[in-house]
């Protein structure tokens, strides 16, 4: 999988912090998982050491590329399933967790053009879950700083911040092309999923972003985004890509410690975790 | 996982110190190692009460036993040291078989934040004062030693090296003239060992004002080459540039010889006496051998890649028996590197105009090549209808009616070139047989993609 013309790539499948958020839940070795959108199983596969894990992707070849590395790594509790996640029927009450990442990017089988409706999405994900289990997504936040400052992010330079319909319609124009992602921010989320039925909704400001973290910020109180923008320093020295750094991370360093009471609103992606 | 580590904390009395109802308390989650296989990476928890971090948990993702070895390793250099600027390990603790590390939070900020909102000559030189002392206080711990055992670790480490790294012939010489400088310069020397935490890097220091502490006890060991811990401090320190940390640096008054010789191998000070040179190529191979253990194949490739280069320069060096007087070092150098220093602050800081720029280079340069494609692709198709018209030539006694001669004129006008004997042919009978007009002919060249081509 390693080509030296291809670091991020490479960063992107095998870095193990994609999955380090499975260590703020509270898994057990008999709970049942279902991973929705599993691309190339880097959530899947560290999943597997925890629970039994069912890997739902739409995309053939990512199903085989996952089976292999399932073999590699010698993971036999791993059920992949091709399917769209609107296409399959599940018991509810089945799953004791359910993980998205990239919520922003969930797309339809059906039509890899469309984005799919995210409230349905988070309703059917509550109705399958058993009664406690949690829902996990990774999610972009529209507000991030470094996007305000104008960070091209899915090809939404300088407006990603605006209102959904209006950044849709600026995509389209500018580019001709559907615009397949739809992100929010902190509160839309919370929003989102209390108006789905679930509970005890936690924030973890990401740092770096949600493709590729390397610390998460509990920010169920405002102290820890404060010790954070004062005495962390924000972006690896170590790193195979300058892709993964934002360009504006030296921008960013001396403003995250200005704007620090109001961090946990910018931060450029959150994990989100929530209980039925 | 983190609720049952905390809960389990909270309800150790041993701990009892560490939690205060009256304060809010939350956490920070930090992967480390994210770029080693899954069984090597780490996970950290900074545990806070308000905004300062009261514990610490630590734990590899996979249990393998080697935190216990951490844990008494750091208690043994924490009791040497009496405390004194080292993080206190607290204990162990076993979570849903997960082998968990507890130390003493520390409070302050990383060194590397610390030097990058302060990168002024006199916190640098009050930090790096600091640094030195905990480095003699570490000394403290240094026990006498051997030649042999000296030779020896070099060697179990050489050998290490040498199963991972397959050296060309040339590339063995290089090695094993380093290896001899480097031994030759220590024979007949009181030697030591010591405890190194194995990573004294500058993201493993914490800095309040009063204290800095050493944290991060995941590679210690006792070695001789503790004097080492210099160049893995220069190499892995990114806040500054080494040249305006050596401008700094060069005249404090820092006894041990060894800070400066380290730093300035990685600025263009280096010297290239042959000790310093082996003794960069001894650091080079220790390190190598130290990462290989916990990188991924992928980067694995890189090093080696990295490595080949390396000993490619040092044999150069090697050769090379012009000495820098690192003495000569003037006033001048030092504003000028001061001067380079902020001047790269200024573009990193508005790196993303230059990276604007950089695209907007890069779509013009494409847009140039695209036209310098479309001009090969045009040249290309004159040249093929040339080649066509040349190969299908015809003589003027073909133009023997007014018709032919009208068809042949056309091409001429419309097309630059004389008509093709298949043309003249087609274009003549169907005009003779008035199933096309003369317009419609000069429509049809008009219309055809040779026309178009001529644009």
């Amino acid at each position: 999988m390693y080509h030296p013309d291809k670091l991020w790539d490479y960063e992107m499948t095998v870095n193990q912090s994609r999955s380090d958020f499975l260590f703020l839940l509270d898994i057990q070795k008999d709970n049942l998982a279902l991973v929705i959108g599993a691309d190339l199983g880097q959530i899947t596969l560290p999943l597997s050491r925890f629970c039994n894990v069912i890997a739902l992707e739409n995309d053939p070849d990512k199903i085989e590329i996952m089976k292999i590395r399932a073999k590699q790594e010698n993971r036999n509790n791993i059920e992949f399933v091709l399917a769209d996640f609107h296409d399959t029927k599940f018991e509810t009450d089945k799953f004791d967790l359910v993980i998205i990442n990239n919520f922003e990017e969930i797309n339809s089988f059906g039509n890899k053009d469309e984005i799919i409706n995210q409230s349905k999405l988070l309703d059917d994900v509550h109705s399958i879950l058993k009664s406690g289990g949690t829902v996990y997504f990774g999610a972009l936040n529209k507000f991030g700083l470094q996007y305000l400052l104008g960070e091209d992010v899915d090809g939404l330079q300088d407006y990603i911040y605006l209102k959904n319909d209006i950044s849709k319609e600026i995509f389209e124009a500018e580019t001709g092309e559907k615009l397949k992602v739809l992100h929010h921010g902190k509160q839309e989320y919370q929003d989102m999923i209390l108006k789905s039925g679930f509970r005890d909704i936690r924030f973890f400001g990401n740092i770096r972003d949600h493709r590729l973290p390397y610390a998460w910020v509990d920010l169920s109180t405002n102290p820890s985004s404060m010790f954070v923008a004062k005495n962390m320093y924000f972006f690896d020295s170590f790193d195979m890509s300058n892709k993964i750094i934002s360009k504006y991370s030296e921008k960013l360093k001396y403003l995250y410690e200005i704007f620090s009471e109001k961090l946990p609103d910018l931060y450029p992606s959150y994990s989100i975790m929530a209980q039925k | 996982m983190i609720k049952l580590i905390i809960d389990k904390l909270i309800h150790d009395s041993k701990y009892d110190e560490y939690f205060d109802t009256n304060k809010k308390l939350s956490y920070v989650m930090i992967s480390t190692g994210g770029y080693r296989p899954y069984e090597k990476s780490r996970i950290v928890f900074l545990i806070l009460q308000d905004d300062l971090p009261s514990l610490v948990v630590k734990f590899y993702k996979q249990p393998n036993g080697l935190i216990q070895n951490e844990f008494k390793t750091q208690e043994i250099i924490y009791k040497k040291c009496e405390g004194k600027g080292i993080s206190k390990p607290l204990g162990l603790l076993i979570v849903n078989d997960f082998e968990i590390m507890v130390e003493e939070g520390i409070k302050g900020k990383n060194l590397d934040r610390y030097i990058s909102d302060n990168p002024f000559q006199n916190s640098i030189e009050l930090v790096m004062y600091q640094i030195n002392s905990l480095y003699n206080h570490l000394n403290n711990l240094l026990e006498p030693s051997t030649f042999d055992d000296f030779n020896k670790e070099v060697n179990q480490f050489l050998d290490k090296f040498m199963r991972l790294y397959s050296l060309t012939d040339n590339e063995l010489l290089t090695v094993k003239e380093c290896v001899s400088v480097y031994l030759q310069n220590f024979k007949n020397k009181k030697l030591f060992k010591r405890y190194s935490n194995g990573d004294f890097q500058s993201r493993n220091f914490i800095l309040d004002d009063q204290n800095v502490t050493l944290i991060d006890f995941e590679d210690a060991h006792e070695t001789h080459f503790y004097h080492f811990d210099w160049f893995r401090f220069f190499k892995y320190q990114y806040s500054l540039s080494n040249d305006y940390f050596y401008s700094v640096l060069i005249d404090m008054d820092i006894n041990d010889p060894l800070i400066i010789s380290s730093l300035a191998e990685f600025t263009k000070y280096r010297s290239n006496k042959q000790f310093d040179i082996a003794s960069r190529m001894i650091f080079e191979i220790k390190e190598y051998v130290q990462r290989s253990d916990s990188l991924s194949l992928g980067l694995l490739h890189d090093e080696k890649k990295n490595m080949k280069q390396f000993i490619s320069d040092v044999s150069l060096r090697l050769n090379d028996k012009q000495v820098i007087d690192t003495h000569t070092f003037s006033l001048n150098d030092r504003l000028s590197s001061k001067k380079n220093f902020y001047h790269h602050l200024y573009s990193k800081i508005h790196e993303y105009a230059e990276f604007d720029l950089k695209t907007q280079n890069i779509s013009k340069e494409a847009g140039k090549l695209e036209n310098k494609i479309k001009k090969l692709v045009s040249e290309n198709a004159s040249l093929q209808r040339t080649n066509f018209a040349l190969s299908t030539f015809i003589d003027d006694d073909v133009l023997d009616s007014p018709l032919k001669k009208t068809v042949d004129e056309l091409y001429l006008e419309i097309l630059h070139r004389r008509v093709d004997r298949e043309g003249l042919m087609h274009f003549s009978h169907l005009l003779e047989k008035k199933e096309i007009t003369i317009d419609d002919l000069r429509k049809s060249l008009l219309d055809s993609d040779e026309y178009q081509m001529l644009d």
